[in-house]
């Protein structure tokens, strides 16, 4: 029924698939028969993934994709603006991932942003810099097949990392569209994605020490 | 250690940008000055390079599916919510 893993961030910034969710917004407020169909097949799949990603259990997923169905789908009709559909839909999506709390998901900490920034100089900034011993820039590089590190990784991020990386990265909202879903300021937004994007980073790089590291001992 | 870092130039205000430009999202004179700059800073080209493939990961991250009979379970029961409410 709903098709397995399809679009890429890069794809769903595609003019054509925004001239897709217009479609079935008008089948919706025309009251279409197969409406409800179109909606959950083209949502569906993302509001899923978007809940376990974000809730970290299938159970809170499922939660999560059933009350989004209900709840938008019921004040679809009322939207007027198309083009404000992906935001107004995933503000519905992250509410209902910040209200399912059924088991442990989080880690339960918020990283200390100078965790991820190191190394620190005594009275300087913090700012991320590569490790100077490490860099072979062949060698350290995130292997993107390994998916499952890449599961665990967004995981183990602070909540407030997640949710930023999963809209945009992984669902291709724009700057102006995930601090419209966040309710924050687009300079906010694009600082808080930079260091979610450090955090992730410093977690992959972590799992795999560069291959000059390991060749050492 | 700042000595070995980058000698003749402000690593720092690069790597606070570096987001902003693998999205495109900086200007064409700074576009030119980061580029100009990793070309000649194997730490900073090595950062980027690194923060690209994190992107390219998230970007390209297949979703995790539902079963199809779980997916019908749960399409259902918020089927049968908005036939109750009179939505559908």
């Amino acid at each position: 029924m709903i098709p397995p893993a399809d679009n890429s961030a890069a794809a769903r910034r595609d003019p054509a698939e925004r001239k897709r969710d217009r479609e079935i917004l008008a089948a919706v407020q025309r009251g279409d028969a197969d409406a409800f169909d179109r909606f959950v097949e083209r949502f569906g799949p993302m509001i899923f993934s978007f809940g376990l990603r974000m809730c970290g259990n299938r159970e809170d997923a499922e939660d999560v994709l059933q009350e989004t169905l209900i709840k938008v789908y019921t004040r679809l009709r009322t939207l007027q603006d198309p083009d404000a559909l992906r935001a107004w839909l995933w503000r519905i999506v992250a509410n209902e991932c910040r209200m399912s709390r059924r088991g442990p998901r989080d880690p339960g900490r918020q990283v200390n942003i100078e965790e991820l920034l190191a190394p620190r100089e005594e009275g300087g900034t913090p700012m991320e810099l590569p490790d100077p011993d490490a860099p072979d820039p062949e060698a350290s590089t995130i292997r993107l097949q390994d998916r499952e590190r890449l599961e665990e990784a967004i995981r183990n991020l602070p909540p407030t990392y997640r949710i930023i990386l999963l809209l945009r990265d992984f669902e291709g909202l724009t700057s102006e569209e995930v601090a419209r879903v966040l309710g924050i300021s687009v300079p906010n937004a694009k600082v808080r994605l930079h260091r979610a994007r450090l955090a992730l980073r410093k977690l992959l790089l972590g799992a795999e020490p560069p291959r000059a590291a390991k060749g050492a001992g | 250690m700042d000595d070995a870092r980058h000698p003749e130039c402000d690593c720092l205000e690069w790597l606070e940008t570096l987001s902003e430009y693998l999205d495109g999202d900086v200007g064409e004179d700074l576009l030119h000055r980061i580029d100009a700059h990793i070309a000649e800073c194997p730490r900073c080209a090595w950062a980027v390079a690194t923060l690209r493939e994190t992107i390219e990961a998230c970007r390209h991250a297949p979703r995790p599916s539902l079963e199809p009979s779980e997916l019908r379970r749960v399409v259902e029961r918020a089927r049968e919510e908005l036939h109750r409410q009179g939505v559908l």
